[in-house]
């Protein structure tokens, strides 16, 4: 699945430590979600969407 | 040296950073009992304190599994995979080893003592959790 992760927590000028932070996850969390290594659980999708303010279909993009 | 160990340390997670903390006091404790366990198993000590002092060590590894317990419900999703899929693979590759060397012990073609055979399998499953674990954090690094 691809996201826009990096792109919005680039225009808010986070870090991936800070983003973690906010999360409440690790910076390696962040690091798998962003280059598509790894695909958050549902909980975790909402919660970075409502960090971000984007609905959770615009910030994760299936592969088809 | 001291740099490396520093920015070691500051990539962990906190919930890691927290083990490996409450780990220190067990894994000390542990050190000192497998002592005490080595003096009383070599100097003819009666079999009430040997056992005492062999089931010592069980106690303290008791307590770090606690805090790894408490780590598993700490830790971040991500994580969580990593060291579940770290112990599923370490349970299953000394599963194969114990039930193998079982039925070899079985069957005559070996003769190893139990003492050797427990303590392979309990090297085996550090070994497996940790080259598990590793590959893991590298596959999502």
């Amino acid at each position: 699945m691809n996201n826009r992760m990096r792109e919005l927590r680039e225009a808010q000028g986070w870090s991936q430590g800070e983003l973690a932070e906010r999360l409440e996850v690790s910076r390696q969390t962040i690091n798998a979600l962003e280059t598509g290594k790894y695909d958050p659980s549902l909980p975790l999708a909402f919660r970075i969407a409502r960090l971000f303010g984007q609905p959770i279909e615009s910030l994760f993009i299936p592969e088809d | 040296m001291t740099r490396l160990a520093t920015r070691y340390w500051q990539s962990l997670s906190p919930a890691l950073r927290r083990y490996y903390r409450a780990s220190v006091a067990p894994c000390l404790v542990f050190t000192g009992l497998v002592v005490l366990h080595e003096w009383a198993a070599r100097s003819g000590q009666s079999a009430p304190l040997r056992a005492a002092f062999a089931l010592g060590p069980v106690l303290a590894m008791a307590w770090m599994f606690t805090a790894y317990l408490r780590f598993l419900g700490d830790c971040d999703e991500l994580e969580r995979r990593i060291e579940l899929g770290a112990l599923a693979w370490a349970a299953g590759i000394v599963l194969h080893a114990a039930i193998g060397a079982l039925l070899l012990l079985d069957a005559g073609v070996v003769a190893w003592s139990a003492r050797h055979v427990a303590a392979w399998l309990c090297l085996l499953l550090l070994a497996s959790y940790a080259l598990v674990r590793g590959w893991l954090h590298r596959r999502y690094a």
